[in-house]
C-alpha cells in the first residue's frame, strides 16, 4: 500500500481483509502516521456507532431507499469529493520525521560520547607535553644478548623514525641458511 | 525505531574500545631488484635515506592491538617474532618494551617511546647482498 487509501482501512476495520493483503495494510498503518490517524479516527467512529445504534426508523421501504441512493450515486458520477485530511497529533508529527529525529539523536549521542571519552593528554614525567601529531620515536634502552654483537640506537634525520642498529650479526648466503644458523645460535 | 538504537550502541561501543595498534613489517633491502614494492610507498623514501639501499621489498606483515600490560606476539615472517608490551601511554605517545627474536634467539631488546604514526626500525642480519629490516609503526 504505497498511497493512503481509506477503503483499505475501512475493509481492515470491517474484518474484510485477510491473508497477505491484511498483513500489508496492518504493516502500512504501523509505519504511516497519516493512515494511523485515519485508522484511529475510523475505529473511533465505529465504536461510537456501535455504542449508539441508530433507531431503525425509516419511512421508505428498503428497496425504495436503495433505488434513491443508487440514483444519487449515478447523478454524482465521477464527482470528486474532498476528504478532510486527518488531524495529526504531536506523536504522529514526531513519527512522520523518524529519520531526521534519529539522525539528530545519533549526532547528539556521538557528541556526548566524544566529550565523555576525550581525555587531555597527560604529560610525561619531567618533560613537556607532546603534541598529538608530533612524530616521536625515542629508544630509551637497548640491549642484545647475542655474543659479539652490539645494539645501538641511531636517531634518524627523518622525523618520527629511529633505527636500532645491531652490528656483528652473522652473514648468511640465503634465507634457509639464516634460519638454520639462528636456530642453532645460543643467546 | 530499531536501527537508531543499533547505531547508537555501535557508536558507544566504538568510542569505548578505541585503541592504538601496532604494525610490524619484514622488509628486505637490496640494490639488485628492479622494482620497489608499492606496499612500502609510505616508508620507502625514508628507508632509502636511512639505509642507502635502492630497493625495498615487503616480505611479511603483522598487526596487533596495543593493550596496557598485555604482551603482543607478532610474526612478520621468515622466522622473526617481535614481542611488544605496552608499559604506559601518555596521549598519543606509547612506552613499549620491544624484543626481536629470530627463531628462538633474542636478537635485541629495547624500551622505546613512540608516538602514533612514528616508526622504529631494527636491522636484522645481512642475507646475501640484502639486508633484513624490521619496521614497527604505531598506528591510531
Amino acid at each position: 500500500m504505497k498511497v493512503h487509501q481509506s477503503k483499505y482501512l475501512s475493509a481492515l476495520l470491517d474484518g474484510q481483509l485477510g491473508g497477505l493483503r491484511r498483513w500489508r495494510v496492518v504493516r502500512h498503518v504501523r509505519v504511516c502516521p497519516t493512515c494511523a490517524a485515519e485508522y484511529r479516527k475510523q475505529r473511533h467512529v465505529r465504536r461510537l456507532l456501535r455504542a449508539n445504534p441508530a433507531p431503525a426508523t425509516m419511512d421508505d421501504a428498503p428497496e425504495f431507499f436503495w433505488s434513491k441512493v443508487k440514483a444519487e450515486i449515478e447523478r454524482r458520477g465521477d464527482e470528486v469529493v474532498a476528504t478532510p485530511y486527518p488531524r495529526l497529533s504531536w506523536r504522529d508529527r514526531l513519527s512522520q520525521h523518524q529519520a531526521a529525529w534519529a539522525t539528530v539523536t545519533v549526532l547528539l549521542v556521538a557528541l556526548l560520547a566524544g566529550f565523555w571519552t576525550w581525555r587531555p593528554p597527560r604529560p610525561i614525567a619531567g618533560k613537556a607535553p607532546v603534541a598529538a601529531a608530533k612524530p616521536l620515536a625515542v629508544v630509551e634502552r637497548v640491549t642484545t644478548s647475542l655474543p659479539d654483537t652490539v645494539a645501538t640506537p641511531i636517531q634518524s634525520k627523518e622525523a618520527g623514525m629511529t633505527v636500532i642498529w645491531v652490528s656483528g650479526l652473522p652473514w648468511t648466503p640465503n634465507m634457509t641458511v639464516m634460519k638454520t644458523l639462528y636456530a642453532s645460535l645460543d643467546s | 525505531m530499531r536501527w537508531p538504537i543499533l547505531a547508537i550502541s555501535l557508536l558507544l561501543l566504538a568510542a569505548t574500545t578505541e585503541a592504538a595498534s601496532v604494525r610490524v613489517r619484514l622488509i628486505r633491502a637490496s640494490n639488485q631488484e628492479a622494482v620497489s614494492d608499492p606496499r612500502l610507498d609510505d616508508i620507502a623514501p625514508k628507508l632509502k635515506a636511512v639505509f642507502g639501499y635502492t630497493h625495498y621489498d615487503q616480505q611479511g606483515i603483522a598487526h596487533g592491538i596495543l593493550q596496557q600490560g598485555k604482551r603482543l606476539r607478532l610474526y612478520p615472517g621468515e622466522g622473526f617474532t617481535l614481542f611488544v608490551r605496552p608499559k604506559s601511554a601518555a596521549g598519543k605517545v606509547h612506552e613499549l618494551e620491544v624484543e626481536l627474536y629470530s627463531g628462538k634467539v633474542s636478537v635485541t631488546k629495547a624500551t622505546v617511546k613512540i608516538a602514533e604514526n612514528s616508526s622504529i626500525l631494527i636491522n636484522g642480519p645481512e642475507v646475501g647482498a640484502t639486508l633484513i629490516i624490521i619496521s614497527m609503526t604505531v598506528l591510531e
